[in-house]
């Protein structure tokens, strides 16, 4: 449909300070992080999409989302735009994207049932902060948090950093609306449990706008003790000693909410005043205070067990600062644009991946060595490392993490750096029987391999596209391949 | 129009390790640079091809054999041809000597302009390129920062250059030896996609001692007029850290401590 025509449709359905066709706001809204370098330099090479649009209720989403369908025009949902992995990149001349601005209100903080419902568009670290004045808390802390909403969130399948503890989005949501592409509205039902047929929030959860539009969500509430945190360091000697330390907690049944391995180059980007050039192990133990403390006794056993490997403990005070400053800010990310005009250089990618306790370390070693022998710019790195941040019973996940000077023009970037090592580590992974997507989601650059991830079960996912989204509206290219993307990828 | 470009890779010094335990910088694991300053030159002479496509910019660098990825990027740009020049004879030589074997190979060749660097980052004494000069009998220009280029181009270097903050312009016949400062009015060109895994091992010629023909007492250590006497690692002794809070109280501390040691 023509840009003028859609324009004329969409102000039936809505007033007109709900549409916006600002060019800079729709180049903007043509890609997310994932290219953060090309969109910086101005070198996109993906259309923009013809307007963005801000519906206020479930139903205008519907009315919305009807009317796409009907037409054929692809919807981008959006919410905090603080996705990685390519979500929110458009690969559609006739595209319309569906923000959640307007859909900013906490409907219920319910404390006696410990739950709090709020609209698609409100910031998390909004709810946070919030909940923390009346001594409750999501225990969800992605590094996004002061920017990430709460639609996106569940979009994506976020995992915060205390995951170990209180776990990933999908511990926490209790219920949920969205909207399909055919305009019907589904609310999940808030309860505590229930046997009722399979779990159908997991549809919506991690749909990434491939699926649904959400609107509403329900997340569980803790109680919130800072004054209980206990914070436990150490160098270690080598990745395998610190993986099998985290592995000791875990199995022990500890939870602590931090638990982290860091090796040693990404150590140095991180706790460059204490690292001396080993891997750092840390974790925090939160809770009520018998637990917490138990919990830091668990810790402290774990650690003396494979003392051999430990190196020294490490100043908790030291690890406590370093806690409060992790995340980002608007102000980091637009100082980190800034930063990108002025240099061939940006703070880096990373791929991040799953697997047991017994593949996480062999897939550690295996990317290494692949990318130290096979990748072709190696000379360029200047990081090159990973981290298991987020512990499970039966294995963690991995993050590698890459930074690197450029030397290619920035519309190059992507298939000069981070696509070589990118393959690399989903081979690896899916090789070995891990998922090559622990929490950023498939995005766009990731769906070569969504077959291979899913295997036999990928018959699933694609019935689910199939009858929820039949004409193929909804985000196109994201988590399904699509051969007319392609071009956008290489 | 031909240009020579000299070009030294020095040790990657921003990204030096540093050996705790030994207290010693970890040489051997550094990676290789481009000299900032020369940098520029090859950027501006690349400039000049971009304007004047029938140029042609060859780099020049005195090193051990083995050819570098950093020499073969450099050549992946629009590079006509890289002259590696290398004898274990010529280990050892001073600035002297440098500018002796250096200045042997440019008299063979007949360029209209070298391009050089003004000061090497780990040397830092700028006597190459003058002495270079002085070998060729031609002009020489330090502290160069911007070069007209439609001038140049019909045989009249016209230089910008910095004199301790100040600016002063200059002429110069060709040709002549124009040294450049770092800056970012030349910024060299990335790599083309299509030249990232290209070989260029045709572009690189290698020259010796049996091309360039010196004596052996008038290169290497028995060539150098200077000598090194002793050598000596900075000591680095353990200064007391102070952690100070995130918070205004912090920041204060941060400021006023930058501002007594004159960062500020
Ligand atoms: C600095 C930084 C740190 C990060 N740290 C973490 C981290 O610790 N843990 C983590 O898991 N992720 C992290 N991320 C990734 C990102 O923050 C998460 O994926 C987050 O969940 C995205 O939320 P958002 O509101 O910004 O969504 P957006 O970026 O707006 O969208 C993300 C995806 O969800 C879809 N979507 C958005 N809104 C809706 C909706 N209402 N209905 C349906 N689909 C929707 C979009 O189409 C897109 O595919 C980080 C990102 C940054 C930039």
């Amino acid at each position: 449909m023509k840009t003028k025509d859609l324009l004329r449709e969409l102000e039936n359905m809505l007033t007109k300070d709900q549409i916006n066709t600002d060019e800079e706001d729709l180049y903007d809204a043509s890609a997310d992080r994932y290219k953060k370098y090309a969109k910086v330099r101005r070198v996109l090479d993906v259309p923009k999409p013809q307007a963005i649009v801000y519906p206020n209720t479930a139903e205008e989403v519907s009315k919305l989302l009807k009317f796409c369908n009907e037409n054929k025009i692809n919807v981008i949902p959006r919410s905090g735009k603080t996705a990685t992995e390519g979500g929110l990149e458009n690969w559609k001349e006739e595209t319309i994207v569906i923000d959640a601005k307007n859909l900013n209100k906490t409907i219920k903080i319910d404390e006696y049932n410990m739950q709090a419902t709020v609209q698609a568009g409100v910031v998390l670290g909004e709810l946070e902060e919030e909940l923390r004045k009346r001594g409750y808390t999501t225990g969800h802390s992605p590094q996004s948090k002061p920017v990430a909403k709460m639609g996106g969130l569940v979009a994506t399948r976020s995992i915060g950093q205390l995951s170990t503890l209180y776990g990933g989005i999908e511990d926490m949501v209790v219920g949920l609306e969205c909207v399909f592409p055919d305009g019907h509205i589904s609310r999940i039902k808030n309860v505590s449990r229930r046997a009722g047929g399979p779990d159908i929030r997991h549809i919506v959860i991690g749909n990434e706008g491939a699926l649904c539009y959400i609107t509403e969500v329900t997340v569980k509430l803790f109680k919130y003790f800072p004054e209980n945190n206990e914070f436990h360091g150490f160098l270690v000697k080598d990745m395998d000693t610190g993986i099998k330390v985290l592995r000791e907690v875990m199995v022990n049944g500890y939870r602590p909410s931090v638990a982290r391995c860091y090796s040693e180059e990404d150590a140095k980007q991180h706790f460059y005043h204490f690292y001396k050039d080993h891997c750092v192990v840390i974790f925090m133990a939160e809770g009520n205070k018998e637990i917490a403390e138990a919990t830091g006794k668990g810790i402290e056993m774990a650690a003396e067990k494979f003392k051999e490997g430990i190196v020294e403990k490490v100043d908790s005070g030291l690890l406590e600062e370093w806690f409060e400053n992790l995340n980002w800010s608007q102000q980091d990310i637009d100082d980190e644009y800034e930063g990108m005009l002025e240099n061939d250089s940006h703070t880096g990618f990373t791929t991040e991946v799953s697997g047991d306790w017994e593949t996480i370390i062999k897939i550690y070693h295996n990317v290494m060595k692949r990318i130290k022998e096979e990748y072709h710019r190696v000379e360029d790195l200047t990081l090159l490392g990973g981290h298991s941040s987020h512990s499970y019973i039966n294995g963690t996940n991995m993050y590698f993490v890459y930074n690197y000077e450029i030397h290619c023009a920035p519309e190059d970037e992507m298939r000069v750096y981070h696509h070589p090592m990118q393959r690399i580590i989903v081979e690896e992974t899916l090789k070995l029987g891990g998922s090559m997507c622990h929490h950023h989601g498939i995005g766009k650059f990731r769906n070569e391999w969504t077959k291979e991830e899913h295997g036999s079960a990928y018959y699933m996912l694609e019935k689910l596209k199939e009858s929820f989204d039949p004409n193929n509206i909804m985000n196109f290219g994201t988590i399904y391949p699509q051969e007319e993307g392609e071009k956008y990828q290489k | 129009m031909k240009i020579i470009c000299l070009v030294k890779f020095i040790p990657d010094v921003e990204n030096i390790q540093f050996d705790k335990k030994k207290n010693v910088l970890m040489r051997e694991n550094a990676k290789l640079t481009v000299n900032p300053d020369d940098e520029t030159a090859l950027a501006a002479a690349l400039k000049v091809k971009e304007l004047a496509p029938d140029t042609s910019v060859e780099i020049v660098t005195m090193g051990p054999k083995g050819v570098t990825r950093k020499f073969q990027d450099l050549l992946r740009r629009d590079v006509d041809k890289g002259i590696l020049i290398s004898d274990a004879l010529y280990v050892g030589s001073d600035t002297y000597a440098t500018s002796r074997i250096l200045g042997a190979y440019l008299k063979t060749q007949q360029a209209d302009c070298i391009f050089t660097g003004t000061h090497s980052l780990d040397g830092d004494t700028s006597h190459v390129p003058a002495q270079i000069a002085e070998i060729l009998g031609i002009p020489q220009m330090n502290n160069v920062i911007t070069l007209d280029m439609d001038q140049l181009l019909q045989g009249k270097a016209l230089l910008q250059v910095n004199s301790e903050g100040d600016t002063l312009h200059f002429q110069m016949n060709l040709p002549g030896i124009i040294s450049f400062e770092k800056s970012r009015e030349y910024k060299m060109p990335y790599i083309r996609y299509e030249d990232f895994q290209r070989d260029v091992s045709d572009k690189i010629k290698i020259f010796s001692n049996e091309d360039l023909q010196l004596k052996e007492e008038e290169v290497g250590l028995t060539g150098s007029l200077t000598e090194v006497s002793r050598t000596f690692m900075k000591e680095v002794s353990k200064k007391d850290s102070i952690t100070v809070k995130n918070d205004d109280e912090g920041i204060e501390r941060v400021y006023q401590f930058l501002k007594e040691k004159g960062y500020l």
